[in-house]
């Protein structure tokens, strides 16, 4: 008895030992749950950083005024980037440390710029993928200008400064048709064309869905033009480029018919058919300042006007604004009518009463749906490649310039670092050093702006913006 | 709802009685033009009086005051009376008053490079020097690039003749707003059109600078002499000399009366005519293109109180091609406005070599001249648009600021016309509504 | 008086210098102030001893053993190998046939030209002579600029294949058809290795003992498909012993040389053009990281829309590349001022034994030549100027030109 019971003493002290010890670890175990220490935590933090850096690329536009083009604003926001898509837009991101931080405080953040007609911004002719000038002067100045995407040809690409990949992001969106009453019987055969492309895909489409084991052969192709077909499913837009009012008509009808959207570029005289467009769900590409009189010898209305965005529009037919030059031609001495000041032409539109939101969206994200890429580029949305443009003001108005150009999360272009544009207003030292950056596991309360502060007091600040909506402001650059 | 009415009301609702262009233009809401009073415009020539109320009223005075906020302006018989700020200015009693509200009232916009006011028939490219061939004889009041510059709030030019001669004749002082010669026209001579750099020395038998230059002093000199015999004559008697309209221009040169408006640019080509027209010759000249490098040599036109009319370029880009070309490239995008402004210039102007630029963008070369880095104290954008340019051609006794006594010239619009997103609602000139695109139905 | 007439004679072929007359073959001492190796070394009172055209000793302050005939330099004379020009047409047309055609040599047909002179006079003893034409033209000859009994002296009939690049889809397929003609053949060559093993397996199967004999001897050994000579030299530089010099037009060129070539095999340098504008810089990390080698021309750049001057070269020097340097055109004036030229990136921060080497040892590096050629080394070719001054001061003249150990132009001593 007596060494049982020495036996169970010394097994539950072991057991209790055990116990301790095992409550202990427990203990620890807990502790450690409780979240790493300061120190700790730091080491995890920069051995995943150091990691991440190898293989990941992060950037953090931080404290800008985020126009997300999609009507929303978020002021004083961070766009957090990820490989090159938007991964988060918002407050209080935690910025992991090897993230490229680009200090947005006091300036707007835009999507940046779709250019829906460009020519010479890649350096190139056609296949830009495999042609393209990485470090062509063009492309720079496009990119100062706001621009990040541009169609060229039959392709869309990004204007990927330094670099040869992801340039090309979309091809063949547009089936070029003509339609007007330059060519009388071409309309006719048009028509015909698309009556049988209509057949064929009705015919293909229930040979498709037949379940039947022996059913016939696939509906025969020939003779039949497949870029209407294209237009037809939806694959391909078909693109006019008609002014006349009797012509604008004619495409409306014949959309509406056939039941597609027309893109039409010129439309100087859509305005006066702007409900029929609107009707036909067409999509207008409006050079605002075309000037040209009304035929005379035409009882109807006429001649372009600079209210043919607004009055589009209004009747429900999506805007899109394109420069009155498809080319760079300031190196020429005259500014204004290029390529390169294509949100001066949307500010003439906003002229002629569009609102501005519509003019930001005419050069954004309509662009990028006409050319089948809304997807990627147009707005910045989480999901959305990382391309969007940091200004000084109001991207529609025409003194502000364009302080840096981000494509795919890369910086691509600094106003100060080039020469171009550097002396003007030129932008005041702030500090974007690693003070700056938000602390990890030590994010800045609401409202409160953490070591950023510091910055701040150094009275080195951009200037704030402009208060108001994303107006143009009469007043702005007055007295 | 009776059946006529209810077609009436269905009417109203598809806008069948008005343009369809309409529906945008009120940013504040319809303006309110006060109507005719015994068949004459209120403050044109022969009406009452008119007093227009506006939120800005921008007089441009070329030294003086910039604005004159929440104030009354008053004017009768085309003329300006009074303007002041609404508390301290008493409306005559028998004035209409257009209260145009948050509005601005902006001078009517000056161009001193106009070849748009007639069909251009009459670019001469035979004779190097034709002193006495007069653009007026060209012009076509009314025309519609000129409406649309009207549009755009232009409402005085100087219409010259083309350069690719070197002289090649005089150019003509125009209101944009009437549609007959008569009505339209301010001052005819209204310069005499020098050309140097660019087009002339590739004339016809391509006689090059130095024979351009050469030329010129020719030119001018035999131009003096004619004008000193008539001087001679008025002051001491004897025989009266010959008329000869070929040179007749010259003594209004000599009197000051009338400007010779100069085609040049480049640093050694602005530096010639200076140094040619200003300091040897003595005849009074502007500057009317000034670009490229030009800025550079703004100090030595400062010097000397020559205006320059700068455009249609707005900068002098950094390029392998301009170096080659014009001599040299900043290695930046300088702006040309902004190079002179940086050079202590203070006679800053705007024009577009319309139709080179529309002539309704004339506010947007300025636009581009601030984006380029002119800074717009003291409102000098503006300021080029009005006042400098007017002087520049000898009229800034009559345009070109809202002055006591000066042409009620004045534009009714959105805001700063220098912006773009801005537009015009309304042009007097000489008191009477030139432009309403209320009525018109299309507007720039 | 026998051993007064030795005597004599060995007191003449002592004091007997040299002048036009050759003494190929024989041993040979050259004593000079002041020698430039090639290498970077820099000697001074050297002595050059050459035997059968070839170095075969060289120091400073060397006894020479008496009855060697001595070349004594005057005292300013400098010495310094012979210059090549890896990259040139000998003064003739570069058009040609624009395609593909690797297996074109320079040297077939080539007939000696009277600009070779011209080059021979400059100091060029070597040239790099490249087949005309773009896209792929061919392979470029080692040839001397040295006539020998009137004909060209070929050193190496295949020495670099040379590429023309461009930033486009056709010259990128071009690149890519390299390794796909490769491919191309060699699936033939298995299917005719398929079809030879089939038909010998039906063979062994035949049970007549005599017919299968008869069949074997029919059939034979296996014959593989010989490559034409297009694939032959596409192999040749897969297995890396055909080089390339792929010239580009614009640093983007060699972003899309890189995306065409992927990760297929293949030894490369660089023909890079240096134009008043140009944007190469933007290449020279990239370049320099690899270590590669780059054929480009004596000139100062500026930054586009400036008259911001860069010496690229010395750039691309400082990123890590190899440095080779031809003249600024083929004309007479740049081959006779090509020194001069240099001399100006000199003056502008290249390292003059780098200048010095990227017209002597570098070019014949990149010709393969370098463990025979381009520079004053024990057991290389005794192919040496002499010169008025130093090699890259002005007015330094070519007084002589020794090839393979003989004066093939201007004089020496007395």
């Amino acid at each position: 008895m007596k060494s049982m019971r020495a036996h169970s003493w010394l097994f539950s002290l072991c057991l209790l030992s055990l116990g301790s010890y095992g409550s202990a670890t427990l203990h620890a175990a807990v502790q450690d749950d409780e979240g790493p220490s300061a120190e700790e935590g730091d080491d995890q933090a920069a051995d995943e950083d150091a990691e991440e850096s190898d293989k990941e690329r992060w950037q953090a536009i931080v404290g800008g005024d985020v126009y997300t083009g999609t009507g929303a604003v978020l002021k004083g926001a961070t766009l957090l980037s990820h490989n090159g898509k938007i991964s988060e837009i918002g407050y209080n991101l935690y910025i992991p440390e090897a993230a490229e931080v680009i200090n947005a405080e006091g300036f707007r953040v835009y999507p940046g710029l779709v250019a829906i007609a460009s020519t010479g911004l890649f350096g190139a002719n056609a296949d830009l993928a495999d042609s393209v000038d990485p470090w062509s002067e063009e492309m720079l100045l496009g990119l100062a200008s706001g621009i990040t995407s541009a169609v060229q040809g039959d392709e869309i690409g990004k204007l990927n400064r330094g670099s040869i990949e992801n340039v090309v992001v979309g091809k063949n969106f547009f089936q070029t048709l003509r339609y007007g009453s330059s060519s009388p019987s071409g309309k006719q055969e048009l028509r015909e064309k698309f009556e049988a492309a209509a057949k064929y895909l009705r015919k293909y489409k229930a040979w498709e869905q037949d379940r039947n084991k022996d059913k016939g052969p696939e509906p025969k192709k020939t003779g039949i033009d497949m870029g209407l077909v294209s237009i037809l499913t939806g694959e391909r837009q078909a693109y006019f480029n008609e002014n006349q009012r009797s012509d604008l008509l004619e495409i409306a009808r014949l959309a509406q018919r056939f039941g597609f959207r027309p893109v039409i570029g010129g439309g100087g005289e859509a305005w006066t058919v702007a409900d029929e467009l609107g009707r036909a769900g067409a999509t207008v590409i409006v050079t605002p300042r075309n000037r040209n009189s009304k035929d005379e010898r035409l009882v109807s209305e006429g001649g372009t006007t600079i209210e043919n965005a607004a009055l589009l529009y209004q009747k429900g037919v999506q805007v899109a604004i394109r420069s009155i030059g498809t080319g760079n031609s300031t190196m020429s001495g005259i500014a204004g009518r290029d390529i390169l000041h294509l949100p001066i032409e949307a500010e003439f539109a906003i002229r002629g009463g569009l609102s501005p939101q519509a003019a930001l969206e005419a050069i954004t994200i309509v662009p990028a749906r006409l050319a089948g890429v809304s997807h990627r580029i147009g707005s910045l949305e989480v999901g959305k490649d990382a391309d969007c443009i940091i200004t000084d003001g109001d991207i529609l108005n025409y003194a502000t310039f364009v302080q840096w150009a981000v494509v795919d999360g890369r910086m691509v272009y600094d106003k100060q670092a080039e020469m171009y544009y550097a002396h003007i207003r030129p932008r005041p030292e702030v500090a974007l050093a690693p003070e700056a950056k938000v602390d990890p596991g030590e994010g800045p309360l609401e409202g409160e702006k953490g070591t950023d502060a510091e910055s701040k007091e150094d009275g080195s600040n951009p200037p704030a913006p402009e208060e108001g909506s994303g107006d143009s402001d009469p007043e702005k650059k007055d007295e | 709802m009776k059946p006529t009415m209810q077609l009436a009301a269905l009417a109203l609702m598809f806008g069948a009685w008005a343009p369809q262009a309409q529906a945008q233009s009120n940013r504040f809401g319809p303006l309110e033009v006060p109507a005719k009073v015994n068949g004459v415009e209120p403050g044109a020539q022969g009406g009452v009086g008119l007093a227009i109320l506006a939120k800005k009223i921008v007089l441009a005075e070329f030294r003086g005051k910039s604005v004159q906020d929440n104030g009354v302006i008053l004017i009768k018989d085309g003329k300006i009376q009074k303007i002041g700020a609404r508390g301290e200015v008493t409306i005559p009693a028998e004035y209409e008053v257009m209260d145009v509200g948050d509005r601005w009232l902006i001078p009517g916009l000056v161009e001193m490079h106009n070849h748009i006011s007639g069909r251009f028939g009459l670019n001469d490219m035979v004779y190097l020097a034709n002193p006495g061939l007069r653009a007026s004889a060209d012009v076509e009041a009314g025309n519609p690039m000129t409406r649309l510059g009207l549009a755009g709030g232009v409402t005085s030019v100087l219409y010259i003749p083309g350069s690719g001669t070197n002289v090649g004749g005089q150019g003509v002082l125009l209101r944009t707003g009437f549609d007959t010669y008569e009505r339209c026209e301010i001052r005819n001579p209204g310069s005499l059109k020098l050309a140097q750099a660019g087009n002339p020395e590739r004339w016809l038998m391509r006689p090059g600078r130095t024979l351009m230059n050469y030329n010129t002093r020719n030119t001018f000199r035999r131009g003096i002499a004619y004008a000193k015999t008539w001087e001679a004559y008025e002051r001491d008697g004897g025989v009266k000399p010959r008329l000869n309209p070929q040179w007749e221009i010259f003594r209004h040169l000599r009197k000051r009366e009338v400007h010779i408006s100069t085609h040049t640019q480049m640093y050694q080509v602005v530096l010639k005519t200076i140094t040619l027209v200003h300091d040897e010759l003595g005849l009074p000249f502007f500057i009317d293109h000034g670009t490229f490098d030009t800025w550079r040599l703004a100090g030595e036109a400062e010097k000397r109180e020559i205006f320059g009319v700068l455009g249609p370029r707005n900068v002098d880009p950094p390029s392998q091609t301009m170096i080659r070309w014009a001599g040299s490239a900043p290695e930046h995008m300088q702006g040309v406005a902004a190079g002179y402004q940086k050079n202590g210039f203070t006679r800053i102007g705007f024009n577009t070599d319309s139709p080179v630029i529309p002539q309704e963008e004339l506010s947007t070369q300025a636009a581009l001249g601030i984006r380029y880095g002119l800074d717009d104290k003291n409102m000098v954008a503006l300021r080029g648009l009005t006042i400098v340019p007017a002087m520049a051609g000898g009229i800034g006794d009559r345009v070109g600021s809202l002055e006591v006594g000066k042409d009620a010239d004045i534009l009714v619009t959105t805001g700063n016309i220098v912006d773009p997103s801005q537009y015009v609602e309304l042009v007097l000139q000489l008191g009477e509504v030139v432009y309403n695109p209320q009525e018109e139905g299309r507007r720039w | 008086m026998r051993l007064i007439a030795s005597t004599l004679t060995l007191f003449t072929l002592t004091q007997i210098t040299l002048c036009s007359a050759a003494w190929a073959g024989d041993l040979m001492a050259l004593k000079a102030t002041k020698v430039y190796v090639g290498n970077g070394e820099v000697l001074e009172h050297a002595v050059i001893l050459i035997e059968d055209g070839k170095i075969i000793t060289i120091g400073e302050d060397l006894p020479i053993e008496a009855g060697i005939p001595v070349l004594e330099l005057d005292e300013d004379q400098v010495v310094m190998p012979g210059m090549i020009d890896a990259y040139s047409r000998l003064g003739s047309s570069d058009n040609g046939p624009n395609g593909t055609n690797p297996q074109v040599m320079a040297a077939e047909g080539f007939y000696p030209n009277s600009n070779m002179k011209d080059f021979l006079e400059a100091g060029v003893v070597t040239v790099g002579y490249y087949p005309p034409g773009r896209g792929i033209p061919g392979q470029a000859a080692a040839l001397r600029t040295s006539l020998r009994d009137g004909d060209a002296q070929v050193l190496k009939d295949s020495t670099y294949l040379k590429v023309m690049m461009r930033s486009s889809r056709s010259e990128k397929d071009r690149i890519r058809s390299i390794y796909e003609e490769i491919e191309k053949f060699q699936e033939k060559e298995t299917k005719n290795r398929e079809k030879y093993d089939k038909a010998k397996e039906k063979i062994d199967d035949e049970k007549d003992k005599d017919k299968q004999k008869e069949a074997k001897k029919k059939l034979g050994d296996y014959e593989p498909l010989q490559p034409d000579p297009k694939v032959k030299a596409f192999m040749a530089v897969q297995d890396k012993s055909l080089p390339a010099l792929v010239s580009l037009e614009q640093a983007g060129t060699y972003l899309h040389f890189l995306d065409a070539l992927g990760d297929k095999p293949m030894e490369f340098s660089l023909r890079i053009p240096i134009a008043l504008e140009s944007d190469f810089g933007y290449v020279k990390e990239k370049v320099g990281e690899k270590k590669l080698r780059v054929v480009m021309d004596p000139a100062i750049s500026v930054n586009p829309g400036t008259m911001q001057q860069r010496n690229l070269p010395g750039e691309y020097v400082a990123a890590g590349a190899k440095l080779v340097l031809i003249p600024r055109s083929e004309n007479r004036g740049s081959i006779t001022d090509w020194r001069q030229d240099v001399a100006v990136l000199i003056r502008a921060g290249l390292d003059e034994q780098v200048a010095l080497s990227a017209l002597t040892l570098e070019p014949a590096n990149l010709l393969g030549l370098g463990e025979t050629h381009g520079s004053l080394e024990v057991g290389k070719a005794a192919d040496l100027l002499v010169l008025s001054r130093d090699p890259f001061e002005v007015n330094s003249e070519v007084q002589a030109v020794m090839v393979d150990g003989e004066i093939v132009h201007g004089k020496v001593g007395l």
